[in-house]
């Protein structure tokens, strides 16, 4: 296996079999990321597909401050973020609402398998998504969020609480969560 | 504060369960993705030689536009009314006559007595730092000079010698080895000259040339466009675009108005109607007839729910009743909820042609490569483009519909052009030509996205020319 380095001068150099190990290299952890933020595989997949063409037209910008991954990751999640951007615009919510406008619940996490957790995410509308996956996974805050898709502040809190209250409910619908303990705020 | 704790403390139950697991999820894609990856990067290698190959043609016509408004200032500079005195001094003055030079085979009265031998030197300094008048007093001095030499020649080769080296205020004869005069071969070169005046019956009898020309003309063109948008802005990949949009072939037509500045030089301008554009592929099109469309009951006031994304701007509907679906990628954004339509689908991929019509005021110079009985003549220039006509045409076989528009489109921009223009006279008044051309936008013709894009056409004109 070759070192990330030398993968990286080989993809600088337009070298096929370097842009496909640092493909396979990134590919599955990537699509993951993919999946979350896209309503279904064959977006998904095209959101990989762009954005794996932006990390090898751009490489040459990679200063090695940070890590590779790290790098690449966020384009894949701006490529997702372009991918839906308009459409979040267009959508914004009538009514702002916090997140405590939600009843939170106490629950069992430990239980939920990823790949239902992943396909209720995606059946979340394209708004609360997009903001749930960049607050809650990604750890932006919601100022930042409100930079990258031009909604205001309160837009994105208020989604995310949506998505949250959302994904919940959807959880135990399916009977995928069980309740430990009654609501801890309100 | 304490509100502030709570929501702290819901972040990080919730985060530190739900978000740490999606953090970690990974999926192994289909192998469809490095497929397309692969092939996109090959476009890209494409694009890019493209984009060089663009940028080299636009320098070299941008070179030959500036060296052809030179070559017009130079001529509009210069002082035409004292040419003949500047540069045409009396053959006694300037130039030395040679006494002894005269070849001994040929005889005085071979040669007419209006010219007088010199030097090769001597005619090569004259030759090149005399400039001709213009063109038709070249060919008014030629025309002159081989009706004096009638009587003493007889060889072709003669004449194209004496159109080369006759320039203003001269008609210059050089001979060479292998010319014979009257049947008597010169054995080594000698030069006559002399010069030539006003008073010249010639500059009476042979007509002044016609300066202005109107025509018109009408060309096929094939029709795309160059995006150049940086990948990473853009809301959908360059691939999709390059692969599910082609070109389209269209027309030109228009008028145009010639002004002949000098032998070499003519301006041009007019009014085009120049149709530029692309086809869209890959979308199905069903068709939902009756008072309610997919999208449930629309009031006639409401637009059409769909719309799609294409490189040149966004394609907005007229026909609630028409409900669109991409095959190939995402390109069709819907605000509304969709009720999957299980009627009649009108065909499978159809084309969306997308028609931008724009009337050009043009300025183009043109350069005489070559002036006989047909000319060449190289020509470049700007154009100024006014959209006078956009509209979506659903092609299908044997229909063709308006169906909609293209939005976010330019009202005004600028193109460059250039071509070769052949030039056959018809009779002495009209022209038939021509001219292979090419025109690009030089800026970008959608506002407010991430794309650049730079409509193109090709296009084979043919027209007529009225000289007057």
């Amino acid at each position: 296996m070759e070192s990330i380095d030398n993968i990286v001068k080989g993809c600088l150099n337009n070298r096929r079999k370097a842009q496909k190990q640092l493909y396979d290299l990134f590919a599955a952890k990537m699509y993951g990321v993919c999946l979350r933020y896209a309503r279904n595989r064959e977006d998904a997949e095209d959101i990989l597909q762009e954005g794996f063409m932006i990390v090898f037209d751009k490489l040459h910008t990679f200063k090695k401050k940070g890590s590779l991954e790290g790098w690449i990751k966020r384009i894949i999640i701006n490529t997702a973020v372009q991918k839906y951007r308009e459409k979040i615009s267009n959508l914004v919510v009538g009514n702002m609402h916090n997140d405590s406008d939600y009843p939170e619940r106490a629950v069992d996490y430990d239980h939920i398998q990823l790949n239902e957790l992943i396909e209720i995410i995606r059946s979340l509308p394209v708004q609360y998504r997009i903001v749930f996956n960049m607050y809650a996974v990604e750890g932006y805050s919601h100022k930042e969020i409100s930079n990258i898709l031009k909604i205001s502040e309160n837009t994105s809190r208020s989604n995310y609480a949506r998505a949250r209250y959302m994904l919940i409910e959807k959880l135990k619908n399916e009977n995928l969560v069980s309740y430990t303990s009654k609501a801890l705020v309100k | 504060m304490n509100n502030d704790k709570q929501k702290m403390r819901k972040k990080d139950i919730f985060e530190n369960n739900i978000g740490e697991k999606l953090r970690n999820f990974q999926s192994q894609p289909s192998s469809r993705v490095w497929k397309e990856l692969e092939a996109g990067l090959d476009n890209t290698r494409k694009l890019s030689r493209q984009r060089y190959i663009k940028y080299a043609a636009a320098i070299i016509l941008l070179l030959a536009t500036a060296w052809g408004i030179y070559e017009a200032l130079v001529y509009i500079g210069t002082p035409h009314d004292q040419v003949a005195d500047v540069f045409s001094p009396k053959p006694s003055e300037n130039v030395e006559i040679s006494e002894k030079t005269k070849p001994d085979i040929i005889s005085e009265k071979e040669v007419p007595d209006i010219y007088q031998e010199i030097t090769v030197s001597e005619i090569e300094d004259t030759d090149f730092f005399l400039p001709v008048k213009q063109e038709k007093d070249k060919k008014k001095i030629a025309a002159h000079v081989i009706d004096s030499l009638k009587p003493v020649m007889h060889e072709e080769e003669f004449v194209s010698d004496i159109f080369e080296t006759s320039l203003a205020g001269y008609s210059i004869i050089k001979t060479t080895d292998d010319i014979t005069i009257s049947g008597v071969e010169l054995k080594q070169p000698a030069v006559y000259a002399r010069s030539i005046s006003e008073q010249d019956p010639y500059f009476d009898d042979i007509p002044e040339r016609n300066r202005w020309s109107v025509g018109i003309k009408i060309a096929p063109q094939y029709a795309f466009r160059i995006n150049s948008s940086e990948p990473e802005v853009l809301y959908r990949g360059k691939a999709i675009f390059e692969q599910n949009e082609k070109h389209l072939y269209t027309y030109n037509l228009g008028i145009d108005v010639k002004y002949q500045l000098s032998n070499k030089i003519s301006l041009e301008s007019g009014l085009q109607y120049i149709r530029m554009g692309q086809s869209i592929r890959n979308i199905n099109i069903y068709h939902h007839p009756g008072n309610e469309s997919p999208f449930g009951i629309l009031p006639a006031h409401v637009n059409h729910p769909q719309s799609v994304l294409t490189s040149m701007g966004e394609i907005h509907f007229t026909d609630p009743t028409l409900y669109f679906d991409d095959i190939s990628a995402h390109r069709v954004l819907t605000l509304e909820e969709v009720n999957e339509p299980d009627d009649v689908l009108l065909e499978r991929g159809d084309r969306l042609n997308q028609h931008l019509g724009f009337l050009e005021v043009p300025l183009t110079i043109r350069y005489n490569l070559y002036d006989g009985l047909v000319k060449i003549q190289l020509k470049g220039g700007v154009g100024f483009n006014y959209l006078v006509n956009n509209s979506v045409v659903l092609q299908r076989e044997g229909f063709r519909n308006s169906i909609g528009t293209t939005s976010l489109i330019r009202n005004w921009n600028s193109s460059i052009t250039g071509g070769v223009a052949l030039q056959v006279p018809v009779t002495d008044k009209l022209n038939f030509y021509i001219e292979p051309s090419a025109n690009l936008f030089i800026s970008s013709m959608t506002y407010g996205r991430e794309y650049n894009v730079y409509p193109y056409g090709i296009s084979l004109y043919t027209g007529l020319g009225y000289a007057f």
